[in-house]
This record gives C-alpha cells, structure tokens and sequence, in this order.
C-alpha cells in the first residue's frame, strides 16, 4: 500500500498535470466551438464516421447475418400460426390483387388519353444500412451510399413502402438518414381523406405522434397519411402510414415502414420544383412592354 | 512494483480495442425500434473499473482518445462527455489510489456516486446550453445499469489487470517478464 503511495503515476507529474489541463481547454474548447459553429464540426464528424464504418462493417456483417438467422430461427417455433396468419392474408391479398390489376389498367387508358408524362427527374438510389446511431435517444442510419453516388442532403428516404425519414450529412462514401421517430424529425403530411395539414414530430418512440391538426376530431383512425410536400423539401403524395389513435386519445401514426429491420433503403432524387415569380413566365417568353404601362 | 513498457503499451492497446468494439458493435444495425430500455453505457463503466485498478496504464489522452471517437460515431456532442469522463476518472483515481485492499463494497459506492454525478453533470450541461435532453426516466435506468454491471465488468478485467509482480510467476507470460 504505502510502496503504492509513492510511486509517481501518469496524473501526479508536473508535467502530466499540465497535460490534463490542456486536454480540459482543449475538450472545453471543442465543445463551445460545436454549439457555436455545428455545421463545420458535424462535416468534420461525417468525415470521421465515413472512413470508420465501411470498413468495420466488412467485420460486422457476419455479427449482423448470424443474428438475424437466430432471429428467424426463433420464428420457426410458431411457424403453424404464422402459416395461418398468411393464408388469410393471402385470400385478401387476391382480391387486392383483382381490384390493383382493374385500376392499373384504367389508369394506363387514362393517362393515355390525357398524354401525361410522369416526373422524368424522378429518380432513385437503393442502399445497404450499414449502421444505427447507437444510442438509445437518437434515430439515425447510415446508408452505404455518399457524396460520389451524388446524394444530397435533404433527400427523402423510403423503405420501398413507405416514408422512412430523410438525408442528413453526406459523407464521401456513407450517408445519415434522420428516421421519422427521431426526436429532431419534422416531417409536413396530410391527411388523405380530407386533406387536413400536420406535422408529424419525432419522439423517439416507435409511433410518433400529429401535430398540428386543424380539427383533430375529423381524423378518423386508419386514415392515411401522406407528404404534403409543404417547404419544398420533400416531394408530395409519399405514403407515410395510418392514423391510429391511443388510449389517451392522441393521435399518432403507425408508419408504413417496417423500421424494426431496415436493411435497403431508397433515396429518391428530388429536385425542388422551379419557382415562378413573375406572371409572364408562366405563359412564355417575357413580351417587352413598348407602352411602358404597368 | 513497475510494470515492463511494453506490458503496458499492449494493455493501453487492449482498452482502446475495448471502447473501439463496444462502440461499434453499439451501431451494428440490429434493432430499428427505439429501445425499449436505455443499456449501460459500457465504455465509461470499463473505464471506471480500470482506472480503480491500475491508474498507472490509462492516462488522461488516452481515455480523451478513446471518448473522442465515440463521441463522433455516437452523434454526441463532441468534448462534453469526454470531458466530464475525463474528470470524474481523475476524481476517482484520488479516491481509491493506493488502497488496493479497500472493502469492495466501499469501492462500489464511491464508482456508483460518481457515475450518478458524471451523468447528472451531463444532462444539465445538456440543458444550460440549450441542446435537447434526453427522456429522464431512460436516462435514471441508464446510470441504474451501469452501475450494475460494474462488479461483472471489475471481474471481467481482474486477471488482464493482474501486476507485473504476480504476472512473472505465471509460466505463460516468459517474453512480458523480459
């Protein structure tokens, strides 16, 4: 114990003191700058998190594969009732399917006859979910796709069904998606029966609630609930998910992704719609005023 | 008493490895659901168990090294959490320096109190710098966790921690003794 006391240690030195008090300043000093400055050191994180984790996932992806053959494995135990479950569903299914086949092909003859050509800028790129943020109070992924697959922030991001959240911070090779549920997320939405405008705001749990309603008893549980593409950021008309309602009476929404297991996500490629400012260009070129009358 | 440097190099490795893993193995994107549960936070309490045994391995840049990284890939805000660990290890090496025989309970108490502080000390630099905090009750099963699982991770490390002095007499460890 006393042979303990004496000996010098990396705290005790002069010069081991010095030390700690610069790393106290310089840590201090990071912290403020980030409060101050957080575009530059979040770039600065995005950097750091692009060189780490592409190359650590090559390590992971065996961790990853066998947890989710576990996981499937434990399903087999009820396999009977899911079997059951799935037949049903199946006989639904069909007769969606009957309906989806009517509609496809009166909407084939209507967008012929009305000559309408779909958004040709309307574009998307699929990548892997490499990461999750990795604390409990934030929502973020990060995707296998950056900067050099021309990713911007900003961008929404869908699971193939539904909304899953949007582009926040590109890296050169990975970029972080902001998931619906996280606390940060605000997404526009409207409800598609009547139309009503929202927010949805993230809470961190896994059914975030409406925000904003104008008349919330209009809002029936099961309605859908889509973009509304309020701001410009995101492009209108996405599926987001359901209305439901809680015991309290709140409304919240049950998102269309299956954000349990996310493991493609698409980006889309959105460019915001061009302005028009002045009366003329919607027409055509701008006429010269000769009379000079407003 | 001192341990050969090069003992004491792969050691301060190991604890980098230690973090880097539990860092990451943090984010393998497993669970897409908001937890259920806020987990222990692994990396401080690994910290704090080895700081009470051997003070004499990690130094202040090494643990600033390793709470650097996490805050970047964690999304925390970077320097906060570093700092705070940074001193609250510090604190802790005063305590328990030289008392490599105190009742463990004892030892489990002080690491208990300063992981409560550590963890208050956060949330309310969180909020007097007006960044989102977050959900208390998360975050009071958090620090109930951690310090939980600090005797399972003091047990973990005791024979990696083992002094130089008994590590000679063990016939598997010739070139460390060197």
């Amino acid at each position: 114990m006393a042979r303990d006391r004496n000996t010098p240690d990396r705290y005790s030195t002069a010069l081991g003191r010095l030390m700690l008090g610069a790393l106290v300043v310089i840590l201090l000093g990071l912290f403020l700058l980030w409060r101050i400055d957080n575009p530059r050191i979040e770039r600065l994180r995005m950097e750091i998190t692009d060189r780490v984790i592409p190359n650590f996932s090559a390590v992971t992806a065996p961790v990853t594969s066998a947890v989710n053959i576990l996981r499937s494995a434990r399903s087999y135990t009820r396999i009977y009732q899911q079997n059951q479950e799935l037949r049903r569903e199946l006989q639904q299914m069909k007769a969606w399917k009957e309906a989806a086949l009517q509609r496809e092909q009166e909407n084939a003859r209507l967008l012929d006859l009305n000559n309408v050509r779909l958004d040709p800028k309307f574009t998307k790129i699929t990548g892997v979910v490499l990461a999750d943020s990795g604390s409990p109070f934030r929502q973020t992924v990060l995707l296998n796709v950056g900067r050099r697959d021309g990713i911007m922030d900003g961008w929404a991001t869908i699971d193939g069904i539904g909304l899953v959240g949007r582009i926040a911070g590109v890296g050169e090779r990975t970029s972080r998606v902001i998931l619906l549920t996280d606390t940060s997320s605000r997404i526009a939405v409207s409800i598609e029966t009547n139309g009503q405008r929202a927010m949805i705001v993230g809470d961190n749990t896994s059914r975030p609630p409406l925000e904003f309603l104008e008349t919330p008893e209009t809002v029936q549980p099961g309605d859908r609930v889509v973009t509304s593409g309020d701001g410009g950021v995101f492009p209108s008309g996405l599926l987001v998910g359901q209305v439901t309602q809680t015991q309290s009476g709140r409304l919240r929404v049950r998102l269309a992704a299956d954000i349990q297991r996310l493991e493609f996500l698409r980006v889309l490629r959105h460019q915001p719609r061009e302005t028009i400012s002045t009366a003329g260009a919607l027409v055509g070129v701008q006429l010269s005023n000769p009379s000079g009358e407003p | 008493m001192h341990d050969p440097p090069l003992r004491v190099f792969r050691l301060q490795l190991t604890y980098l490895a230690i973090v880097a893993l539990v860092v990451l193995l943090q984010t393998l994107p497993l669970q897409g659901l908001p937890y259920p549960f806020a987990p222990a936070n692994v990396p401080l309490v690994v910290t704090f168990a080895w700081i009470v045994r051997r003070p004499d391995i990690i130094g202040p840049s090494l643990i600033t090294l390793a709470f650097l990284f996490a805050d970047a890939i964690l999304q925390r805000p970077p320097g906060l959490w570093t700092l705070i660990v940074l001193c609250a290890s510090i604190f802790l090496r005063t305590r328990t320096r030289g008392r490599n025989e105190i009742l463990f309970l004892y030892e489990w108490l002080i690491v208990a109190m300063v992981i409560g502080v550590s963890f208050l000390v956060h949330y309310f630099a969180l909020m007097f710098t007006f960044l989102p905090v977050p959900d208390v009750q998360q975050y009071v099963v958090q620090v109930l966790l951690s310090i939980l699982i600090y005797p399972v991770c003091k047990w973990l490390f005791r024979p990696m921690l083992r002094f130089a002095l008994t590590q000679t007499l063990h016939p598997s460890a010739p070139e460390t003794a060197r």
